[in-house]
């Protein structure tokens, strides 16, 4: 376990949908930091530190929408997986897919968790409490974290 | 010596006969055909023991007769008057010129004969020599011959007659046409004449088994015509037996083959084909029904985001800005309703385009009373609601799904539907065809008549959905699963005349029942 906040990156297109994640985070009173990518593509360059963004710091999870422009939720994990840098990074799919497809391709590339929202109302907050107890309970990735330190 | 035979014979008395002349006479009546001696005169001077029996006379009684006694009434005068042309001018006779003479027997019948007639010149004077002998079985031989040559002819089968050398003893009108050789040409050659190069060993195998006394039958093979060209024949062969039952040869019936099995090969390609076609709409529809499917998912996946945004921000409205009034708050309000609408709608909507995707006859087999009370339970029914099952229903035991899905939309209709302060829903099943038909039955308003044929259609709805909320998606829904398993559903009204009666067809053949070991 580590005492260094856990930064959230939030990967998600639209909007309302990252502003209610924000909004139940901050309710929560979550302590890490929450950064935010519109699409798979902006995700790998905030995860790489390309295209004019900083690195991201460890630790770190990744709340991961599915539908977005460019490269997909399903797409950005294949990414990750496949690089060694990134592979071992924490990912909660956070979408309103409940495909069977989708979730068969999401556990396929080893996702943390498959979370289903079906609105943003009141329901949503228990989701992201889930999180919140992750982060406290679960320890990181060993490798991610020792890379970077 | 035959001459001096008969003089001898002759200068004896007939009857008796004399003991020297035992052994001649003995050859004499011996002999199979009937023998005959007339002079001038027409009397018969001698006639053998075969020539008595032939005509119904005792033995001796024909000496002295007349000759024309034993002629047919009618031919009588007319054969006296041949007997005097025939002594003035008298040459041998032989028989088989194909006449149609006949004898007549002491009893008056008629019988078929063949005469052979010799004039003889003895030391009685001039005599006629005549040997007859009973033609009836030949007769009936030759005509039996000459229907079968008939036959032969007016086939349309080619009929070939070969012996057990394989060379070709008869050939009619049909094998001309069908093989191209006239008959002349075919008998007497081999058979195998007409067998493409590389099959004559299929005649030694014919050939051995005709002999063996089997009869081949619909043979399917090819032979080659006069001009060259192959044709198909189905030929069937049986063996030829003489009168001993030896068997001399075989018999072949063919018959060309040609046109059918081209027309069978068309009609093969035709069905090929046709299911080839068959094949591509079963391919073409089962991509249309993902497609749909695929539809309906993108549809209420991407349709639902922006109402999910509409909630959301109708909501932070509310709980962010302290300033608005009652008024408003309320309208934020319908608004959040009326997006919980249209959510349902959707997910309704994909519900539906889903039904029958799932594995059928999945899951764990359960009573279909226990599904029943599980979706009361679900739709928090007690204790308004009470559910009254027919013991057979406690019965029947199915895989869950879809059955429950079907009871579940039917028993939210008829707890939604309800006007009263308490209900009674009552589910009950009778046997029907290789199933049951269930029905849920319910004493709410019930539906008049005019409508129970639209309450099965997508997105109808009796009642405002302010009023009762509803996607009109459910009976649809159920109609469309029932259809699935080839059924039937609709809605009665219940004796007693309150409430609906919804009912619907539900294979069960395979149910688990409880007494079942």
């Amino acid at each position: 376990m580590t005492d260094e906040p856990v930064t959230i990156l939030l990967v998600e297109d639209d909007d309302v949908d990252a502003e209610a994640v924000e909004r139940n985070l901050k309710r929560l009173r979550i302590q890490g930091p929450v950064v935010r990518a519109r699409d798979g593509v902006e995700a790998l360059e905030m995860l790489r530190g390309t295209g004019g963004h900083a690195a991201l710091r460890p630790p770190y999870l990744l709340l991961v929408d599915i539908r977005m422009p460019r490269l997909d939720g399903i797409g950005l994990v294949q990414a990750i997986r496949n690089d060694p840098q990134l592979a071992r990074t924490v990912i909660f799919m956070l979408t309103t897919s409940s495909s069977e497809r989708d979730k068969s391709a999401a556990y396929d590339w080893h996702v943390a968790g498959y979370i289903v929202k079906s609105s943003t109302g009141s329901e949503f907050k228990p989701l992201l409490a889930l999180i919140e107890s992750y982060m406290m309970i679960v320890t990181p990735p060993p490798a991610m974290a020792a890379a970077q330190s | 010596m035959w001459r001096g035979w008969l003089a001898r014979f002759k200068s004896r008395p007939p009857r008796p006969p004399a003991g020297g002349d035992q052994p001649t006479r003995e050859a004499f009546d011996a002999v199979s055909c009937a023998i005959i001696m007339v002079n001038a005169q027409g009397q018969i001077e001698l006639a053998n023991l075969t020539a008595h029996r032939m005509f119904g006379y005792d033995d001796g009684e024909l000496h002295g007769c007349c000759i024309e006694q034993l002629v047919p009434l009618d031919r009588r005068s007319a054969h006296a008057a041949l007997r005097g042309g025939y002594l003035r001018q008298p040459v041998r006779r032989t028989m088989g010129r194909g006449l149609d003479l006949k004898g007549q027997r002491r009893d008056g019948s008629l019988f078929a004969v063949e005469i052979d007639l010799s004039p003889l010149a003895t030391s009685a004077g001039p005599m006629v020599l005549a040997t007859v002998i009973d033609a009836t079985e030949l007769r009936h031989m030759a005509e039996q011959d000459s229907r079968i040559a008939a036959i032969a002819n007016a086939s349309g089968d080619a009929i070939v007659g070969k012996d057990l050398n394989g060379v070709i003893t008869s050939w009619n009108p049909a094998a001309e046409r069908i093989f191209g050789y006239r008959a002349e040409e075919a008998i007497g050659q081999k058979v195998l004449l007409l067998f493409p190069p590389g099959h004559e060993g299929e005649e030694a195998e014919i050939l051995r088994r005709v002999s063996r006394g089997e009869t081949v039958n619909h043979l399917q093979v090819t032979r080659v015509r006069k001009d060259g060209s192959l044709i198909d024949i189905s030929a069937s062969i049986a063996p030829v037996r003489n009168r001993l039952g030896v068997i001399i040869g075989a018999a072949k019936v063919a018959r060309d083959v040609t046109q059918l099995r081209i027309a069978e090969q068309a009609a093969q390609e035709q069905r090929r084909r046709q299911e080839a076609q068959r094949q591509r709409h079963v391919e073409e529809l089962e991509r249309i029904n993902r497609e749909l499917e695929d539809f309906a998912y993108a549809a209420s996946h991407d349709l639902r985001a922006p109402l999910r945004a509409v909630s959301a921000l109708a909501q932070w409205i509310d709980a962010d800005d302290p300033s608005i009034g009652a008024a408003t708050r309320e309208r934020l309000q319908l608004i959040r309703g009326r997006v919980q609408r249209l959510t349902t709608l959707l997910d309704d909507m994909l519900d539906f385009a889903r039904a029958g995707r799932e594995p059928a006859d999945s899951g764990e087999r359960q009573s279909v009373a226990t599904l029943a009370a599980e979706v009361m339970e679900t739709l928090g029914a007690a204790p308004r609601f009470t559910l009254r099952c027919d013991p057979s229903v406690g019965e029947i035991f199915l895989p869950a799904m879809p059955i429950k899905r079907v009871l579940h939309n039917l028993i939210d209709n008829a707890i939604k539907h309800h006007d009263g302060a308490h209900g009674v829903i009552a589910i009950a099943a009778e046997p029907l065809g290789a199933g049951h038909r269930f029905s849920v039955t319910d004493d709410g308003p019930g539906i008049a008549p005019e409508y129970r044929s639209v309450v099965f259609e997508m997105f109808k709805t009796l009642r405002s959905r302010d009023e009762v909320e509803g996607s009109g998606m459910g009976l649809a829904l159920v109609r469309k699963l029932v259809l699935q398993r080839g059924g039937r559903c609709g809605v009665d009204t219940p004796p007693g005349g309150r409430g609906s009666k919804f009912w619907f067809d539900w294979p069960t053949m395979g149910a688990i029942r409880r007494d079942d070991p």
